[in-house]
């Protein structure tokens, strides 16, 4: 049965691999949201930032 | 209200690491987090103002990144083929002195590894040769975090320094030669507090010329490096020069047993050839004109236009963090890992299957404090631009005024208790310092240099490193004691820091 624990669990379980994720949520974006910021690309700055939020979201929950 | 607002994220960070004892990858993403959404509730970020804060944050996690990934390299090049193991047991043949072994490799070998390597390297390398020698566990452990401390700003191949320079945009030339001098000073008291930890009073009271004579030397060394321009070898100068100084200093205090055994000095000399390269390769980089314009010709700029928040929060327009692609520090250290390799592997060092175990080793070992970096730096770029660190920074002014430059060091200090590095403490208090600094009148180069020194010193006392610490040594389960221990000496080492600001201020003063 999936329950939060067993998903920590499993996150924890592939630390690396879940950081390496997380590193490349935070340090892909950014670029892409400069060029958004120089287009008025509103739309896709909050995408974007939701990208890097997600990848710190990672890096919280893996233990 | 307001700067308790802005105070929020480092609180959590303080809290979750000291509380709750999370590691830096996790606070640091709550970090970011309650940034993200302070920034935009309360300080009126717009998305533009967040997206080219997001695009900032990237280019100071590079710069600094490419030290710390290169570092390790060259630090996994040379323990795979053994070097470190045998810089390591070729030391205690010196002397049967324990207080003089605790000296040597406790304070000379430990700054020599802080300078090459960081990131916890010297307590872990150390403390299990120091059992193997007789310390107690627990003193194996204290004596080389005592003992490395001073070296840890211009260690690590200079990434912390870089760090600070990234986080408040001043050159090297203007941070470094308070910093370096503050360092350089506190390691006669280090030296004393290494002979007190290994063998009380009377250690100190017999060993009173060899650390004075090593600190002196080993914090000239430093000191001049630094001040020359090449801070990021100034620790690795400084720890070398007090390894060579060691020899015939042990030779006056050979201990009890006169016969000590022989050196292997071939295979030493092969062990830090690997480190020579390094040497070589930075002064001919910074020496040499034509191949350091050579090299200086691919540079990664980003240009930003001017973005204020709805509160009327300012980032002037400007070019972010330059990296000078194949003339970065961390690309230097990569040419140097790579003559390393080839040298270790002509001296038939490697076993089969090498480069893969020191690739892997090195993206295993760096990958939790990468994202630690990331999120942090963020955090702290996040905060600057939305003029939250600017708040804290007037909140600070107005609160403690006068006593600013003896808090300074204690900020510093707290920072790298709390993210477990001075790379991080500069980071998230650089532009902090530098702006209440900038308030109150004073040196921003002095106070920046007390953040730096009071965080190099206090690191070796964050959780995280004595946890590794405390591995290595058999302590594991008894942190607490190794911390208890530590907290008397590092407390005294940041009063040091301290009272030499407030004499720093003094003379800024009178000038």
């Amino acid at each position: 049965m999936i329950t939060m624990e067993n998903f920590l669990n499993w996150l924890s379980d592939h630390k690396f691999q879940m950081h390496l994720l997380a590193f490349f949520l935070m340090t892909l974006p950014p670029l892409a949201l400069y060029f958004a910021a120089l287009a008025g690309a509103t739309g896709w700055i909050w995408g974007l930032i939701g990208v890097v939020l997600t990848g710190n979201l990672l890096a919280i929950l893996t233990r | 209200m307001i700067f308790f607002l802005a105070f929020i994220p480092i609180a959590l960070i303080l809290f979750l690491m000291v509380g709750l004892r999370w590691g830096a990858s996790r606070s640091g993403g709550v970090g970011y987090l309650s940034a993200l959404f302070i920034a935009m509730l309360f300080f009126g970020a717009s998305p533009e103002v967040l997206a080219y804060a997001h695009m900032r944050a990237l280019l100071l996690t590079v710069d600094v990144l490419m030290i710390i990934w290169a570092a390790f390299l060259l630090y996994r090049v040379a323990d795979e083929a053994g070097a470190i193991d045998m810089i390591g047991h070729a030391l205690p043949h010196l002397t049967a002195d324990s207080g003089m072994q605790a000296l040597i490799i406790g304070w000379a070998f430990a700054s020599f590894l802080q300078g090459v390597g960081g990131f916890g390297v010297p307590v872990a390398v150390i403390a299990p040769i120091l059992v193997g020698l007789g310390f107690t566990p627990l003193a194996a452990v204290v004596i080389p975090s005592i003992g490395h401390g001073w070296a840890v700003t211009f260690g690590s191949l200079g990434s912390s320094f870089q760090a600070l320079m990234a986080a408040t945009g001043l050159p090297g030339e203007i941070l470094a030669p308070i910093s370096v001098l503050f360092l350089s000073i506190s390691s006669l008291l280090v030296g004393l507090m290494v002979a007190h930890a290994a063998d009380g009073w009377k250690a100190v009271r017999r060993l009173l010329v060899p650390v004075v004579v090593l600190g002196i030397v080993m914090g000239t060394v430093q000191f001049v490096v630094v001040t020359s321009g090449f801070w990021n070898i100034g620790s690795f100068c400084g720890g070398m020069a007090g390894l060579l100084v060691a020899y015939p200093l042990a030779r006056r205090l050979p201990g009890k047993q006169q016969d000590n055994g022989g050196l292997d000095g071939r295979a030493l000399a092969v062990a830090l050839s690997g480190y020579g390269v390094l040497v070589i390769i930075i002064l001919a980089v910074q020496l040499i004109p034509a191949l350091k314009s050579f090299l200086g010709q691919v540079v990664i700029q980003v240009n930003f236009p001017e973005v204020s928040t709805s509160q009327g929060f300012v980032t002037p327009a400007g070019p972010g963090r330059n990296i000078a692609l194949f003339r970065h520090t961390g690309t230097v250290l990569a040419y140097s890992s790579i003559m390393a390799f080839l040298i270790y592997r002509w001296a038939g060092l490697y076993r089969p299957g090498a480069v893969g175990r020191i690739v892997s080793g090195t993206v295993r070992r760096v990958m939790s404090s990468s994202v630690s970096i990331a999120s942090m730096v963020a955090m702290a770029v996040i905060m600057e631009d939305a003029g939250m660190t600017d708040t804290l920074a007037r909140g600070l002014a107005e609160g403690i005024h006068s006593l600013y430059p003896m808090v300074a060091p204690w900020i510093g200090a707290l920072g790298a208790f709390m993210t477990g590095s001075n790379t991080n403490s500069n980071v998230v208090f650089g532009a902090l310092q530098l702006k209440t600094a900038q308030l109150l009148g004073y040196s921003a180069a002095l106070i920046l240099a007390a953040q730096t020194a009071g965080a190099a010193l206090a690191s070796v006392i964050a959780p995280t490193k004595v946890v590794v610490g405390a591995s290595t040594a058999g302590m594991a389960g008894h942190e607490g004691d190794v911390m208890r221990k530590l907290l008397v000496y590092i407390s005294l080492l940041v009063l040091l820091i301290s009272f030499l600001t407030i004499i720093g201020v003094w003379i800024h003063l009178s000038l």
